[in-house]
């Protein structure tokens, strides 16, 4: 049967477009490489950029997962899981472990990354200095100049007005001592997970057009004052009530009765623990 | 070309990408690269990368013996536009006993703005070893990492004048004759040990 795509949906053009960006980010730690974006079958700014290095990367014996906000079976982390999957032919699965190409919204997995391992994570504004300044031509000298009492002053305000830094998730990171950068709206009890990280970690913007990266064994430094540390979120006392997993990122979920539950975001890892999940489906 | 121009490239670029997240690491891309089976006046490893990395978006740069026909065997298999050394996104330094100092010396570093404008150099050497005098440091390196090079040692001094300004400079891929290929992106410090 003669397939309705290339390999992997993309052009190879398209491929050595990102391919050329991604070496540029593995060289410039942190920076934000600009590349030529293409259209996606899904909307800009829904893991398109993400979609496009996973695509570019992905070669014919790789192992898949797709993670969205924790949960490998949410409509986000499937309908990319189905398109890269329906367009390869290659394996995917739930486990972290046995995957060898990782694309992720929103969380790094609790299972440490190993080395071999790539993981891929989308991003909607990969511009740290976004909220402070509107113009990319500005932002980009600022990056150049290694300008970025703006990003501090944000923090600053926020321990102001709330007494602490109110950052929910894409708390900004200084990647080995020189850029800035966007997590991606990973909360920020995923960035110490950043910081000399044995797998590399790749991160594209397809609406915003950029891509860049964290190359492994790298030091990535949460922005933090001397006075007002950087803190992840606190998941002491918390237990998952399916697995009874401690000290990993929890949801809260509140029960018609009032009572409040938590439960591993992770889905992968809570499933792994209660001895399933192994497989995935496409 | 025998060569699988979809899965045999996926896989050499997935092998360059370890070998830019891993400075120094050695990886093996013998087995692509003997899938040319036409003949190519340069080495095979070079080529596979050529083909990995060049189309008609951007420009390279030829310093060897033949200059001339080389870089029009690069740009007939890549459709490559051939360009001035401070102009070339890619620049290859083709032949064991090449001087590779003056090319990186000439080589385009990029802008403070745009610093990935800093040039690749493939660079063809004798021999490439995981272990021996030079000692790197930097991202993707585990503390320090041990290699040797196959070449003429000027290329470290004029690699770290070209570096000296982070973010700006170059990056090298060393290919061998063996089809093994190690990187040194522009983070990674190059020094000399005993």
């Amino acid at each position: 049967m003669k397939p309705l795509y290339n390999f992997a949906f993309f052009d190879e053009g398209s491929k050595r477009e990102v391919r050329r960006a991604v070496l540029k980010g593995i060289a410039i730690p942190g920076y934000q490489v600009p590349f030529a974006s293409r259209e996606m079958p899904i909307a800009r700014g829904w893991g398109t950029g993400g979609l496009q290095i996973t695509l570019t990367l992905v070669g014919r014996d790789d192992v898949l997962k797709v993670i969205d906000q924790g949960a490998d079976e949410s409509v986000n982390a499937v309908s990319i899981r189905k398109l890269i999957v329906g367009t390869t032919g290659i394996a995917s699965t739930d486990d972290t472990a046995e995957a060898t190409l990782i694309q992720s919204r929103h969380r790094i997995p609790e299972v440490p990354l190993t080395k071999g391992q790539t993981l891929v994570l989308q991003v909607p504004i990969p511009e740290p200095l976004r909220f402070v300044e509107p113009s990319e031509f500005a932002t980009k000298r600022l990056h150049a100049e290694k300008e970025y009492s703006g990003a501090y002053l944000a923090l600053f305000e926020e321990i102001m007005k709330y007494g602490r830094v109110s950052t929910g998730a894409d708390h900004p990171v200084t990647v080995n001592g020189r850029y800035v950068m966007a997590p991606s709206p990973i909360p920020r009890f995923d960035n110490p997970k950043m910081n000399d990280s044995a797998a590399l970690i790749l991160l594209g913007a397809g609406r915003e057009k950029k891509i860049y990266a964290v190359p492994p064994y790298t030091r990535v430094v949460s922005l933090d004052f001397e006075d007002h540390p950087f803190e992840v979120e606190d998941m002491g006392g918390k237990r998952c009530s399916l697995c009874g997993a401690t000290g990993v990122f929890m949801d809260e979920i509140h029960e018609d009765s009032g009572a409040v539950r938590y439960q591993c975001n992770d889905s992968g890892f809570c499933l792994s623990r209660r001895g399933g999940g192994k497989g995935g489906e496409a | 070309m025998k060569l699988d121009p979809v899965h045999d490239i996926q896989r050499a670029f997935r092998e360059l990408m370890k070998s830019w997240a891993y400075p120094g690491e050695i990886v093996d891309l013998s087995a692509v690269a003997e899938a040319i089976d036409i003949d190519v006046p340069i080495n095979r490893t070079a080529m596979l990368l050529a083909l990995v990395l060049i189309d008609a978006e951007v420009g390279f740069c030829v310093d060897s013996s033949d200059p001339s026909g080389d870089a029009a065997a690069i740009s007939r298999l890549t459709y490559g536009k051939r360009r001035e050394i401070g102009d070339a996104d890619f620049v290859f330094v083709l032949g064991k006993d090449r001087n590779a100092g003056g090319p990186i010396a000439g080589a385009r570093i990029g802008t403070l703005v745009d610093p990935q404008l800093g040039s690749t150099l493939v660079v063809e050497v004798g021999e490439l070893t995981e272990s021996g005098p030079l000692v790197l440091r930097g991202p993707g390196i585990r503390g320090e990492r041990r290699m040797s090079v196959g070449l003429d040692p000027s290329w470290i001094a004029a690699r770290a004048g070209r570096n000296r300004e982070f973010p700006l400079g170059v990056d090298l891929v060393f290919v061998d004759g063996q089809g093994r290929l190690a990187s040194l992106p522009r983070t990674t410090q190059v020094g000399e040990g005993r």
